[in-house]
């Protein structure tokens, strides 16, 4: 549902943010008229220790408990995941533990998926790949219990753990018995969250808790598999070859070099709000040609695009640089080329048009709100991955609706808040980035004219409503990659992704160093994983 | 569509279909209850999109209550009395009519008029936060919850919305539900179809021998399993951090929750659900479509409540529209030469405005007319539906509320919401007036007012709002 205001889209856009805006910064929010924000604050580089900050008991998100469920029992029944609410992303990513509640309607869902897995396994044609065992029932059960138990909860289980499993296991009948135990691990509170207990070590530098070897191995997996560890990893732990930084490396770089090792992906497609694609709708009437197959096609180009830039050899950043995309029957026409019979790579080195990622379809639509192009979400869009974001007070104006305003440009119809002091703080932040993307279509599509044969004017300007500085999405692309606020940004948004949460001053020391990596020629996203996985707070939790 | 003819013995046989209900919810026990059964039922209806207010209440209505059949009826009363073959008709008694009650935006002022926002007021009284939904009990689980706590129920709410699919933009879900069972936590499962709904129903009515084994079976494997994962709680509970422990013992409320869901059900004799054979499978749902499925949802209801298997309903009409989705949650209406969503009309069109020739004033009140009518059936059914006490219906002893997210659409206004409840709550609420309130009153006084004439315990609505202190509403409206 859009939130906005009735009335036509620019200038309800426009109208949203009138009146001034207020800097938010991280958790709290500083009031004041219409200065513009600055970057979100990155904490103070200073020589400190890298501390993992507060950690907090992460309840699994539905896609991390289906994928664990196959973790436990070797397979799953599939859509898991439906039986869950839609998953609440906050600060950009859904698995933020802040957000993932123990709701009842989360623990019903739980049970559904827990008990729809047990009637699956258990099934005539299926029970025999789980439970090979027949004789004495009991030892049966118990071999059952502690071996799918160690993969539920993470952990070995003990002796008396195991020992009342399988004595209320026995309360049903032969069959129902193993059913009953898929049921109970699966609901859990170890298997439905990750729980890490204070043991008792301390690190000496930071004075956090030091994590378990089992708790090691669990946030290694969770991170690069999104998924809870399998027994090998687990006995990796157990054997000490996590204890170390080194240790931790190899494991990871075997973890991402096997084929499903894709989950960390999950990270630049959220961070570039490739999951909104899903969620552009267009009047069927104004828009004929956004199609359902047109918007999953424009999703699924954005994800092979994040894709390629994930990988150990590509920088991460460079995916906003993109030379090239991909189209199938039902994208191509929107970028003017004829449609291919299968999905089919295109080269868009030394296109003058397209080839950034801030030109392909799927980001030029999900930064366009409803029918309109949106200059003002368009530089929303670019000044979010610089973390500097904007809210807006309450009480905001409409610009007026006058009869001049009804056959202005686009750029005309914002010229109010070049003139008005009180708007040009946040919008002359916004504007002059968005109308460097004004050829692009809500769509998607480009052109050189609008509805009334004008050129339509796409230089902008970082700095505010002065001269231009940049002409088109290319420029526009370059001067972002300049910037010192993306890497150090796209590292905050990493650790928020890898530590479910948002960021902290205690982060500080770490989003420095996986800043200086991005900025060198080796910021890849598995070597942005593989440092954190060597840090020190990978390893450690602070109090919450 | 697909239909899927569907038996309820067939459906008791398969095993699979038994376990593989996201529904079994539902299959909590009808079991007496410890103290008085609860004297009323309580059920929400949501509209989306407001309503043209003149349309709904007379002129001529004051904030005391003026009888309706002195005033001038308007166009969508005309409409809840139309007759409906095979159905009792509505009298102007059989229901009070509101406008005039204040709500309040989201406390975010980024989206101080969002439909998330109205979402919030009109089951909660207080705005619902945009992306994480209300911040406290709606109106619905209060009834419950109370009622429970006085001993008086043991049937769980079935909690429906029609066209809400179970994947949508993360982003927009929380302002999608209006069933919270605390702060942020939205009702579930939410049965979205009728056959699922069905397959629940069905395995807890018509029969006079009681519950299938399988059922027995599967209410004494989850009672074990539940035992024990409540007692890893409480052990993990001791040796985690202060903040953890919060989230550990919202764990266990919900595993208690659940646990209450796990008495046997009694022996009923209510006859069979009706048989629900459809169940969409298109991404996107036209009119006529959607009415077929959000129909059968409200016969199902109708049969849960004169069985006896819950006396609190949640039902919402999807919003119908937003900026995208794949899924069916963007109901369309086919319109001659267009193909509109009422939400759209509600953003793109400020009143009086038109697109590619289509008014939307029509589009908005074209919506609302089929809204009202699957309204108006409902209410007829219940009212033909035979209620606990001999010659009373199901609507006598109910408390029916319909309202929606803001006052109108196209004004987008959190305020002069209209409402309307029906029903009689076994004689505690007289019909036949229509009040204008004229944002003198706040809807959540209304909604303690609703609970109140229902016979809920300790009425009231506690909200733990981002406000000096929660904001609490404990005061009926003594005049309704």
């Amino acid at each position: 549902m859009s939130l906005l205001r009735p009335a036509q889209v620019i200038a309800t856009l426009a109208a949203l943010s009138c009146a001034g805006c207020v800097g938010e910064i991280s958790g709290g929010r500083a009031g004041g008229p219409a200065s513009a924000p600055a970057e979100e604050p990155t904490h103070q580089t200073v020589a400190e220790p890298e501390r993992a900050g507060p950690v907090f008991l992460r309840a699994l998100t539905a896609a991390e408990l289906a994928a664990s469920v196959t973790v436990v029992f070797g397979s799953a029944p599939p859509s898991l995941e439906r039986h869950f609410p839609a998953q609440t992303a906050a600060a950009g990513f859904d698995n933020n533990a802040e957000l993932v509640m123990l709701s009842e309607g989360y623990v019903t869902a739980v049970q559904a998926a827990a008990e729809e897995t047990a009637a699956w396994l258990t099934a005539p044609a299926r029970l025999g790949t789980i439970f090979t065992c027949t004789d004495p029932r009991a030892q049966c059960l118990s071999a059952f219990a502690a071996e799918r138990g160690r993969l539920a909860y993470r952990r070995s289980l003990s002796a008396d753990e195991v020992g009342v499993l399988v004595q209320r296991a026995q309360a049903f009948a032969p069959g129902e018995d193993v059913q009953w135990l898929v049921e109970t691990l699966l609901q859990g509170p170890e298997f439905v969250s990750r729980v890490e207990l204070t043991l008792g070590s301390v690190s000496e530098d930071t004075g956090e808790a030091l994590l378990a070897p089992h708790e090691i191995a669990t946030r290694l997996s969770f991170l690069l598999h999104g998924r809870g560890p399998s027994a090998a990893l687990l006995d990796a732990a157990a054997a000490g070859e996590l204890a170390t930084a080194d240790g931790r490396e190899r494991w990871a770089r075997l973890l991402l070099s096997e084929p499903d090792g894709t989950h960390l992906r999950r990270f630049p497609e959220q961070w570039l709000k490739v999951d909104r694609i899903d969620a552009v709708e267009r009047s069927s009437v104004t828009w004929p040609q956004w199609t359902q197959a047109v918007r999953a096609a424009a999703r699924e180009e954005a994800r092979r695009v994040v894709a390629d830039y994930s990988g150990p050899n590509e920088h991460l950043l460079e995916v906003l640089r993109a030379d090239h995309g991909y189209v199938d029957a039902a994208l191509a026409p929107l970028y003017g080329l004829s449609p291919p019979s299968a999905w089919q790579r295109v080269d868009r080195r030394g296109d003058a048009v397209r080839g950034p990622w801030l030109t392909m379809v799927g980001p030029l639509s999900v930064t366009a709100p409803l029918d309109a192009t949106a200059p003002i979400k368009r530089g929303f869009y670019v000044r979010t991955l610089m973390c500097q974001t904007f809210s807006l007070p309450a009480m905001v104006p409409a610009l007026p609706e006058t009869s001049a305003a009804a056959t202005a440009s686009e750029r005309e119809r914002l010229e109010q808040h070049r003139r008005d002091p009180s708007c040009s703080g946040c919008h002359g932040l916004l504007e002059p980035l968005g109308f460097a993307l004004a050829r692009y279509d809500a769509i998607g599509r480009y052109r050189e004219r609008d509805g009334s044969g004008e050129i339509i004017d796409d230089s902008g300007s970082f700095s505010g409503f002065g001269a231009p500085e940049l002409k088109g999405a290319h420029e526009l692309t370059e001067r972002l990659l300049e910037d010192p606020a993306l890497p150090r940004c796209a590292s905050r948004a990493f650790v928020r992704f890898a530590q479910g949460r948002l960021d902290r001053p205690t982060d500080a020391p770490l989003v420095a160093r996986l800043s200086a990596l991005l900025e060198s020629d080796r910021g890849s996203l598995p070597e942005l994983a593989v440092a954190f996985v060597r840090s020190d707070a990978f390893v450690s939790r602070g109090a919450p | 569509m697909s239909l899927l003819q569907l038996s309820r013995r067939h459906f008791l046989r398969s095993s699979a279909g038994l376990l593989g209900l996201p529904v079994l919810e539902a299959l909590a026990g009808r079991a007496h209850a410890q103290g008085a059964p609860a004297p009323t039922t309580f059920i929400t209806y949501f509209i989306p999109n407001g309503m043209y207010p003149a349309f709904w209440v007379p002129a001529g209505a004051t904030a005391t209550g003026t009888a309706l059949s002195s005033l001038q009826p308007t166009r969508w009363l005309q409409l809840l009395l139309e007759p409906d073959a095979g159905l009792p008709d509505l009298s102007l008694d059989d229901f009070n009519v509101a406008r005039g009650l204040k709500g309040q935006g989201d406390f975010d002022p980024s989206f101080n008029d969002s439909h998330g926002a109205g979402c919030g007021n009109f089951s909660t009284g207080s705005p619902g936060d945009r992306f994480k939904g209300a911040y406290g009990k709606s109106v619905d689980i209060v009834a419950r919850d109370n009622w429970r706590a006085a001993g008086q129920l043991s049937t769980p709410v079935l909690n429906l919305a029609a066209a809400v699919p179970a994947s949508v933009d993360p982003d927009w879900y929380r302002s999608g539900a209006t069933s919270y069972t605390g702060k942020f936590a939205a009702m579930s499962p939410i049965y979205r179809q009728p056959l699922p709904l069905f397959g629940a129903l069905s395995a807890l009515s018509g029969t006079s021998t009681g519950p299938s084994p399988e059922l027995v079976r599967l209410l004494a494997r989850r009672r074990s399993t539940l035992d024990l994962v409540r007692g890893e709680l409480t052990r993990l509970g001791q040796r985690v951090s202060a903040s953890d422990r919060q989230r550990l013992e919202a764990h266990a409320a919900s595993v208690r929750e659940l646990e209450r869901r796990l008495e046997v059900p009694a022996a009923r004799t209510c006859g069979p659900a009706p048989a629900a054979d459809y169940q969409s499978t298109s991404q996107y749902d036209v009119w006529g479509r959607y009415s077929r499925k959000a129909e059968l949802q409200l016969d199902l209801i109708v049969h849960a409540l004169t069985c006896g298997i819950t006396r609190v309903v949640s039902f919402m009409h999807w919003n119908s529209g937003g900026e995208g989705g794949p899924d069916e949650r963007f109901l369309k209406v086919r319109w001659p030469g267009a193909d509109w969503q009422q939400h759209n009309q509600a953003h793109a069109i400020p009143s009086g405005g038109h697109r590619d020739g289509v008014e939307a004033f029509d589009i908005m009140n074209a919506f609302t007319q089929e809204h009202l009518t699957l309204f108006r059936r409902f209410l007829k059914r219940l009212k033909a539906a035979p209620g606990t006490k001999a010659g009373a219906s199901v609507l006598d002893e109910s408390v029916v509320y319909l309202g929606s997210e803001m006052g109108y659409g196209p004004w987008h206004n959190l305020d002069d919401f209209p409402a309307l409840v029906a029903g009689h709550a076994g004689g505690a609420l007289a019909g036949g007036r229509a009040f204008a309130f004229d944002n003198q009153k706040h809807i959540g006084n209304w909604l303690v007012t609703l609970l109140q004439k229902a016979g809920v315990p300790s009425p009231a609505l506690v909200q733990d709002t981002p406000t000096s202190s929660p904001t609490v509403y404990d005061q009926p409206i003594t005049a309704l």
